[in-house]
C-alpha cells in the first residue's frame, strides 16, 4: 500500500465527532441564524415530544405506532383498470410539453401527461409494475419558499393527471411504487413525526401505514420488500438520548401484520435507508445484516460502514461507497475488491452503485458522471455518461419529492 | 434519476435558506464530523477542532447565498474548519514561527497520535507542521484540487505543491514505503 493510500485510510481511524458536539453546534448555528417562526414552533414541539418520549423509555417497537387500516367495510371493489403503458414504451420528460411516451421500435410518440399552466416542469416519470399508472413529479413555484417545489402526480389510462394528496402532511419526501401492484408508499412528515401512507393509484385513496415518533430531520423512506409484502424503514433514536450509541430502530412491517423493530447501533446519526436482499430474506442497514424473516430479527454487524450499499443481483456481494472509493465485499463483511474512481471527494457523492443484471459490472454515479467498473476490480473505471440517468436503476419505482432549488431542466429538450 | 435518491446538499441548502431547521440539522449530521476530523488532524486538539468545526458551520449558514448549489456542502465547511484550525495555530505564540508552514516547531500532536494509534505513519503525520498537515488533509481526505486548496488557505498553488511534496517525502522517507 502506498503512503497516500495509507494516509487516506488513516481518516477512518478518527472517531465520530460526537452527538453532544453536534447538538451544541446545531444549537449555536440556529442561535446565530434563527429559522423563521414557523420552524421555531416546530422545534419547540419536537423538543416537547422528545422530552415526553424520554419519560416513556422509548425502546424498540414501543417507539412506533402503527396505523394500518383496512379499507372501509362495504367499499365497492374498484373497477378493472386498463393498462396504460404500451409494450416497451419509454416515458420521458420533454421540456415545454410534459411526459411523453415513446415506442423505441417505431419511434411513435404520445403525450402521457401534458405540462400545463401553472406547471413549471415535469420530471422523473416512473411506471407502476403492472403498467397501469405512471407516477411523476410536477414542479410549481412556491411563493413562500421562492423556489420551485414538486409533488407526486399520477396518471392512468383515460384519466387526467392528478396530484397525490395526503391530508395534513407538511411535506412529502419520497413516493415508491409497490413492486407487485399499483400502490405507492408515500413518505413524509408533520409536526415532529415521520409518516408513511399507502395510496391506491386507482382511487387515490390514502391509508395511514406507519407513524414514527421521531425527529422531522430524519429522511425516512419506505423501502418495499421485493415481493411487495412488507415495508422497511428506520427511526433515529439518538436524538432522544444524545448518544450515537443509541443508534436507530429498523422497522420491518408487513402489510398485513405487526411491525418488527430491530435496534441498530450506528456510528453516525441520521436516517438510514435499508436495502433488501434480492430474495427478500435479509436487510442491509447501517453496516449490519438483518434476517427479516426471523421471529425476532437482530442486527449482525458486518464490520464495515457499507454506506450507499447495493446488493448484487444474486445476493452474494454488496457494493458500498466511501467517497470516490467503491468496495465490493461479501455479506459477511469480507473485503473482496476496492476500486478507486478518478473523481475528487467533493464530486464523488454517496449514491449507491448500481449492478448490471448479470452482476459483472457496476455503474457508479458521481457528480462528474457515471463510471462503469468491473465488479472484480479489473481494468480502470470508465466514464460512461456525463448524466446521472441510466437504465440499471437500483431502486425501481422510487420517486424523490423534495423541494428543488433552481429551475428544473429536464434532460430531453426535444419536442 | 439516481442522483436524487438522497436529498442533495443543494436541495437541503435551499430549504435551510428558507428557514428549515430540519434541513440545517440534516446538513450538520451529514457533514460536521468530516469537518471536525479535518480540523482535528490539523490542530491535534479535540477542543480546537470542535470550535473550528462549529464556527465553520455557523459561518457557512451565514453564507448560504454564496454556496454553489452544484457542489457538496461537506468540503465547503471542511476547508473552512481547516482554515480556522490554522488560524488558531498561528495565534498560538509557540507556533508563530510556522507562518510559512514549512518548518516544524519540534512539537508533536500527541492527542492526534492517541486517537490514530502510535504507529510510524501516525507519528510522522502528527510531527508534520500544521501547514503541511492541512494540505494533506485537504488534498487526500477532503479531495480538493491544489488550486482549491490554494484558495482555501490563501497561499499560492506552488506553495501547495511544495508543502504536499515535502509532507509526502517526510512520510515516505521515514516509514520506508513507496508511492
Amino acid at each position: 500500500m502506498s503512503v497516500i493510500e495509507e494516509l487516506i485510510a488513516l481518516e477512518d481511524r478518527l472517531p465520530h465527532a460526537g452527538s453532544a458536539f453536534e447538538d451544541r453546534a446545531i444549537a449555536a448555528a440556529i442561535s446565530a441564524h434563527p429559522p423563521r417562526r414557523r420552524n421555531r414552533r416546530r422545534w419547540v414541539l419536537g423538543l416537547s415530544l422528545a422530552a415526553a418520549l424520554l419519560v416513556a423509555t422509548v425502546v424498540g417497537a414501543g417507539l412506533l405506532r402503527s396505523h394500518t387500516k383496512p379499507p372501509p367495510p362495504g367499499h365497492p371493489a374498484p373497477a378493472p383498470v386498463k393498462t396504460f403503458r404500451h409494450p416497451g414504451e419509454v416515458a420521458m420528460p420533454v421540456r415545454g410539453v410534459g411526459i411523453v411516451g415513446i415506442d423505441p421500435k417505431t419511434g411513435s410518440r404520445r403525450i402521457l401527461a401534458p405540462c400545463t399552466a401553472p406547471c413549471v416542469a415535469v420530471d422523473d416519470p416512473i411506471w407502476s409494475a403492472n403498467g397501469q399508472f405512471l407516477m411523476f413529479r410536477e414542479f410549481h413555484r412556491d411563493p413562500a419558499l421562492k423556489v420551485p417545489v414538486s409533488g407526486p402526480y399520477l396518471v392512468g389510462s383515460g384519466q387526467a393527471a392528478a396530484p397525490v394528496v395526503i391530508p395534513g402532511l407538511d411535506f412529502v419526501e419520497f413516493a415508491a411504487w409497490s413492486p407487485r401492484d399499483a400502490t405507492i408508499a408515500v413518505s413524509g412528515g408533520r409536526k415532529g413525526h415521520a409518516e408513511i401512507w399507502l395510496v391506491d393509484a386507482a382511487t387515490l385513496r390514502a391509508t395511514a401505514f406507519a407513524r414514527t415518533i421521531g425527529p422531522t430531520f430524519a429522511e425516512t423512506m419506505a423501502v418495499w420488500s421485493p415481493d411487495g409484502g412488507a415495508i422497511a424503514y428506520s427511526v433515529d433514536l439518538s436524538v432522544f438520548s444524545g448518544e450515537p450509541a443509541e443508534g436507530q430502530v429498523l422497522v420491518v412491517q408487513p402489510l398485513d401484520g405487526q411491525p418488527h423493530a430491530v435496534t441498530m447501533l450506528r456510528r453516525e446519526r441520521g436516517a438510514i435507508w435499508p436495502t433488501w436482499s434480492p430474495n427478500g430474506r435479509h436487510l442491509l442497514a447501517n453496516g449490519a445484516i438483518v434476517d427479516a424473516q426471523a421471529p425476532s430479527p437482530t442486527a449482525t454487524p458486518t464490520g464495515h460502514a457499507l454506506d450507499g450499499a447495493a446488493w448484487s443481483p444474486d445476493g452474494t456481494l454488496i457494493a458500498s461507497r466511501s467517497g470516490p472509493t467503491l468496495n465490493v465485499s461479501g455479506p459477511d463483511g469480507t473485503r473482496v475488491v476496492t476500486i478507486r474512481l478518478p473523481v475528487t471527494w467533493g464530486r464523488a457523492g454517496s449514491w449507491p452503485a448500481v449492478w448490471s443484471p448479470d452482476g459483472r459490472q457496476l455503474a457508479v454515479p458521481t457528480q462528474d458522471g457515471t463510471f462503469l467498473v468491473q465488479a472484480d476490480g479489473r481494468g480502470a473505471p470508465r466514464l460512461m455518461s456525463s448524466h446521472d440517468a441510466f437504465a440499471w436503476f437500483q431502486r425501481p419505482g422510487v420517486l424523490p419529492v423534495m423541494p428543488f432549488f433552481g429551475d428544473p431542466q429536464p434532460d430531453h429538450p426535444f419536442a | 434519476m439516481v442522483g436524487l435518491l438522497r436529498p442533495r446538499d443543494g436541495e437541503l441548502v435551499a430549504r435551510a435558506r428558507s428557514g428549515s431547521r430540519d434541513a440545517i440539522e440534516t446538513l450538520a449530521r451529514r457533514h460536521l464530523t468530516r469537518a471536525w476530523r479535518a480540523a482535528f488532524a490539523v490542530s491535534g486538539s479535540r477542543e480546537v477542532a470542535e470550535d473550528c468545526a462549529q464556527d465553520a458551520f455557523i459561518d457557512a449558514l451565514g453564507a448560504l447565498d454564496r454556496f454553489d448549489q452544484s457542489r457538496e456542502f461537506g468540503p465547503w465547511i471542511a476547508k473552512m474548519a481547516v482554515n480556522r484550525a490554522l488560524q488558531v495555530h498561528r495565534r498560538d505564540a509557540r507556533l508563530e514561527s510556522l507562518e510559512d508552514g514549512d518548518t516544524t516547531d519540534g512539537t508533536t500532536a500527541e492527542e492526534l497520535i492517541a486517537v490514530l494509534g502510535d504507529d510510524d505513519l501516525s507519528r510522522r503525520l502528527a510531527e508534520l507542521p500544521p501547514g503541511q498537515r492541512a494540505v494533506l488533509v485537504l488534498r487526500y481526505w477532503i479531495d480538493l484540487s491544489p488550486s482549491e486548496i490554494a484558495d482555501a488557505l490563501d497561499i499560492p498553488v506552488g506553495t501547495v505543491h511544495s508543502r504536499e511534496k515535502r509532507a509526502l517525502d517526510t512520510l515516505r522517507g521515514q516509514i520506508g514505503t513507496t508511492t
